[in-house]
């Protein structure tokens, strides 16, 4: 177990420094000097002219990769123009606003999408199996942003029950119970878009990874042994069945982020998806890198994570 | 004959419905097992016999394969008994082995786990108590260290020693009757007549009827007292042991017994070719008219084409499936 | 006599069968007894008729800008009314189709090469080559998709070419994946031997040996791979990261609607675009998913 850990960190590395490289080309290939943006604006063309020298703007390529991810591990992330802030500190003022937003998606679409799946798969072939394969069909089709505006003009514009952007209703000033109330009814409309994609990817891979665990000899030898349906279902069915799951669900948090940028947009949800798109308005550039790097390594994390928990769940790989 | 029967197949048909078609897998089966007795039930793969053994374990899908007929176990119909009470009895007063040793033991459990479950669920233990008799039973069935064995994932185990924890685990609750489906066709030869020795064995302590299925007609005739032979969803012959194999009365019995390979003709045979059946078996939904073998019979005329032959006595309770079972005796 | 005519009869059985059972035959017999991938295919078929033939039926002409009737209705005139700068929706939504669908298919183009080329690498040399593409592989799973697609978008420029190689580049894996697995596994097999001592080149072994065993995967992916192009195309053309104006797409005519007036009052100017992104993103996911359980062999051996 120690050793699979281990391992699967060490596969990492390199995936480390592959997403820290592709940031940077892109930030090499970006309009300007990539490191203009890292320097306070109001210092003197001077003092800016040595300080570039000793960063070594006239370096090799991998030496000023080297400096760069130097200074990326101390944090410094570079400086947002349009923010007049170190790109860092704005990343965090809304990374959990989208954690949030990202969070009570995920949980409300884990909820309703793995429940619901293996219930489908328990009545294969059945008429509510194949209702709910075409609302998955339909869930994974239709673009988040066309969902989102029809959501907006029928709650927020035509019935009027839902505020249609932002997070809290502007000036209000609540705090406690109330401002919670109030984050709650904006984040209606975005969770619900949000989460639909996953409900529909959800079900559908319940469905068919409970299909494949029914087919299994085992189950036939529970069966055969006379194990009451609950336990079948419960400890039989579903230990299995949830092991696949389990990847599914971490590979749907890039999905997630990804997804944040557009439902965050239509409903300007102050999070990163959305400061990711104001920031590609404003051709923020250092903002932009810093955003796509934060992400991506985000991402390599709950991979890593999400492996191990497989680890964790499956015995088949916790013992070899 | 006891007037009894422990369990009494009667009159068996399965149909499963593939989309539009509906396929006939076995047709009219009729079988009786008598208590501690061992029935072999033999035929080529496709015949029907598994898909027999898992109708009397209820075991079917119920939405693609249609059960008719009857079964009785201890004179109580088990087919239509609701999910429930059928659960009672399965895994406590009848079980099952499987073929495959490799599949049929959850992976992400423990031994342990699955057989206290089943001792769990059908008899009034404590944890504690479950966990004693699973361990005694695992020393039963011949496994060194039970006690390591019962926190082992199935995937630690051999392939044999796999087979001995399924066993254990369908013998857990002392059934009447077993069901071993092809118990050791996946394993070596060496394991395979280990198993079997344990299975004869356990049958002897217990007591425990045994449903024998086979493709192999040494290992039938090893364990079994009686034995039937299907073919196409039908039994064509049945009897017993010594009297069947002495005395094969249908062709494709004969056929069978021929086309085993016996240490002492590969001397006096060398250079000729082991006899063997002509063809394959015929696919459930496209059966020939009249006798089902008829297509594959060196025997078969006009006649056979008519219908398909009843299942006659031929005295002392031999049973054949064939009108010129006589003629070509 | 009979047992001449009943062996006749069995013949012709076994010969109905191994016609009926030849693999090729009974995907396109499922699939065409799959009701929504023929729903699909037809709609996507009439679809592609349509937009192809967009010079013939549009009723305007595409950017043709008509001065005084801006935000207009649906008339006899402008079949599904006019823009906010008075252009007809109805043939812009046609020529759009064109720059969609074309995005659409050509990313995949560009997806499926990249990931056959690096697949075959990877699975056919193996070693160093192998745990670098992987890892390469490991690594753009890795980047949120979108926030990196409209990135590069910003730093490259939004167009059709740019974004057709951005998902090109940003989508290759999944195929990469199936063709390294199938090489892998069929390169240690003796036919491979065997061709390589016949003199064959890598290139011969991997094209006419191994890449028809996964063809059927492929193409799968490819199918479920051009819904999500299309989404994307629409999705970045929306934000005005992808197609840019006056050029039509379905995306950049859906971004009518960021305008709240719009939203509000004009429908025929985004319910259009929407509906025809999301029919078609349908129709192609029920497409790809039809093709998946038809060429996929184990539900070919449950259901037969």
């Amino acid at each position: 177990m120690v050793k699979y850990v281990l391992k699967r960190i060490l596969v990492a590395v390199p995936v480390f420094f592959g997403i820290t490289f592709c940031v940077f080309a892109l930030v090499m290939s970006m309009p300007g000097d990539p490191f203009s943006g890292m320097l306070d604006p109001s210092m003197t063309a001077e003092y800016k002219r040595r300080l570039l020298e000793q960063y070594g703007l006239n370096d090799p390529f991998l030496v000023q990769y080297g400096k760069w991810l130097v200074r990326v591990i101390h944090g410094d992330l570079g400086y947002s123009t349009a923010y007049k802030s170190r790109v860092l500190d704005i990343i965090g003022a809304r990374i959990g606003n989208t954690a949030l937003l990202g969070g009570v998606s995920l949980i409300i679409s884990t909820l309703i999408g793995i429940p619901a799946g293996v219930s489908v798969a328990m009545r294969r072939n059945s008429l509510l199996d194949a209702g709910m394969t075409i609302f998955c069909f339909f869930g994974v089709s239709v673009p988040a942003f066309f969902m989102g505006m029809l959501l907006i003009l029928l709650f927020g514009m035509t019935l009027k029950w839902l505020p249609i952007s932002g997070m809290v209703v502007a000036g209000a000033n609540n705090v406690g119970v109330a401002y919670a109330l109030d984050v709650a009814r904006h984040m209606v409309m975005p969770a619900i878009v949000l989460s639909l994609l996953n409900v529909a990817s959800f079900m559908r891979y319940t469905r068919s990874s409970v299909i494949d665990v029914l087919s299994q000899d085992y189950i036939r030898t529970a069966r055969s042994n006379g194990i009451p349906r609950r336990s079948l279902v419960s400890r039989h069915i579903l230990k299995n069945a949830l092991i696949p799951i389990i990847t599914v669900v971490s590979l749907q948090i890039p999905s997630m982020l990804s997804g944040a940028l557009l439902t965050e947009t239509v409903f300007v949800w102050p999070g990163v998806g959305q400061l990711n798109y104001q920031a590609v308005l404003n051709r923020d550039y250092q903002l932009i890198m810093g955003i796509v790097l934060v992400l991506a390594l985000v991402t390599l994390l709950v991979n890593i994570i999400a492996d191990i928990c497989y680890a964790v769940v499956d015995p088949r790989i916790r013992y070899s | 004959m006891p007037d009894s029967a422990l369990l009494e197949i009667s009159n068996l048909h399965v149909t499963f419905a593939v989309g539009r078609r509906r396929i006939p897998a076995v047709q009219g089966v009729s079988l009786s097992l008598r208590s501690g007795g061992v029935l072999g039930l033999v035929g080529e793969s496709g015949c029907g016999k598994s898909v027999t053994s898992l109708a009397v374990m209820a075991l079917l899908e119920k939405d693609t394969a249609s059960v008719e007929g009857s079964v009785r176990l201890e004179e109580r119909e088990l087919i239509g008994l609701p999910y429930k009470e059928m659960n009672r009895l399965r895994g406590s007063r009848m079980s099952m082995v499987f073929q495959e040793p490799m599949t049929c033991l959850n992976p992400v459990l423990t031994i342990g786990q699955q057989i206290e479950e089943v001792l769990q669920v059908h008899q009034n233990l404590t944890k504690r108590g479950a966990r004693d008799l699973c361990v005694r039973m695992l020393a039963k069935v011949g496994l060194p260290d039970p006690e390591r064995v019962a926190k082992s994932y199935p995937h630690r185990l051999s392939g044999g020693q796999r087979q001995r924890a399924m066993i254990a685990s369908a013998l857990c609750c002392k059934p009447v009757l077993l069901i071993a489906d092809e118990p050791t066709t996946a394993l070596d030869v060496t394991v395979q007549s280990q198993v079997l020795a344990l299975l004869q064995e356990l049958q002897s302590e217990l007591g425990t009827a045994i449903l024998f299925i086979s493709h192999d007609l040494g290992v039938i005739a090893q364990m079994a007292d009686r034995v039937a032979v299907m073919y196409a969803g039908r039994v064509v012959e049945q009897g017993s042991t010594a009297e069947l194999y002495a005395n094969p009365l249908h062709p494709y019995t004969r056929g069978l017994l021929a086309s085993r390979t016996r240490l002492d003709d590969l001397g006096s045979s060398a250079g000729r070719r082991l006899p063997s059946i002509q063809g394959n078996v015929p696919s459930p939904d496209q059966l020939p008219e009249g006798c089902s073998f008829g297509p594959r019979c060196q025997y078969c005329d006009g006649r056979c084409q008519r219908g398909m032959p009843e299942l006659t006595d031929e005295g002392e309770g031999h049973l054949v499936r064939c009108i010129r079972a006589r003629e070509i005796a | 006599m009979t047992q001449g005519i009943s062996g006749a009869s069995i013949t012709r059985k076994a010969r109905a069968s191994r016609e009926v059972y030849s693999p090729g035959r009974i995907a396109w017999r499922k699939l065409r007894s799959n009701k929504l991938a023929m729903f699909g295919m037809i709609f996507l078929t009439l679809l592609i008729i349509a937009v192809l033939l967009a010079p013939v039926l549009a009723t305007h002409d595409r950017d043709a800008i008509e001065m005084f009737s801006m935000d207009k209705p649906p008339t006899e005139k402008f079949i599904l009314g006019t823009d906010s700068i008075g252009r007809d929706v109805y043939s812009r939504l046609l020529y759009g189709g064109q720059i969609s669908l074309g995005v659409g298919l050509a990313a995949v183009l560009l997806q499926v090469t990249i990931g056959v080329t690096l697949g075959a690498i990877a699975g056919y040399i193996g070693g160093a080559a192998d745990a670098i593409i992987m890892r390469l592989v490991d690594m753009i799973l890795c980047f949120p998709f979108y926030v990196i697609a409209i990135s590069m978008a910003a730093v490259f420029g939004g167009s059709a070419l740019n974004i057709i190689i951005i998902i090109g580049v940003l989508s290759w894996t999944g195929v990469c994946r199936i063709v390294r697995a199938q090489v892998l596994s069929l390169r240690s097999r003796e036919f491979t031997e065997a061709a390589r001592a016949l003199g064959l080149t890598p290139l011969e072994i991997i094209r006419s040996h191994m890449l028809p065993n996964c063809v059927s995967p492929i193409v799968v992916n490819a199918t479920l791979g051009m819904a999500s192009a299309i989404l994307t195309e629409a999705g970045l053309s929306f934000l005005g990261m992808g197609v840019t104006p006056p050029q039509p797409s379905w995306g950049n005519m859906l971004s009518a609607a960021q305008n709240i007036t719009a939203l509000q009052h004009y429908w025929w100017q985004w319910l259009p675009p929407g509906l025809l992104v999301f029919m078609t993103v349908l129709c192609v996911n029920f497409l790809g998913d039809g093709m998946r359980d038809a060429l996929d062999p184990r539900t070919r051996q449950a259901k037969e």
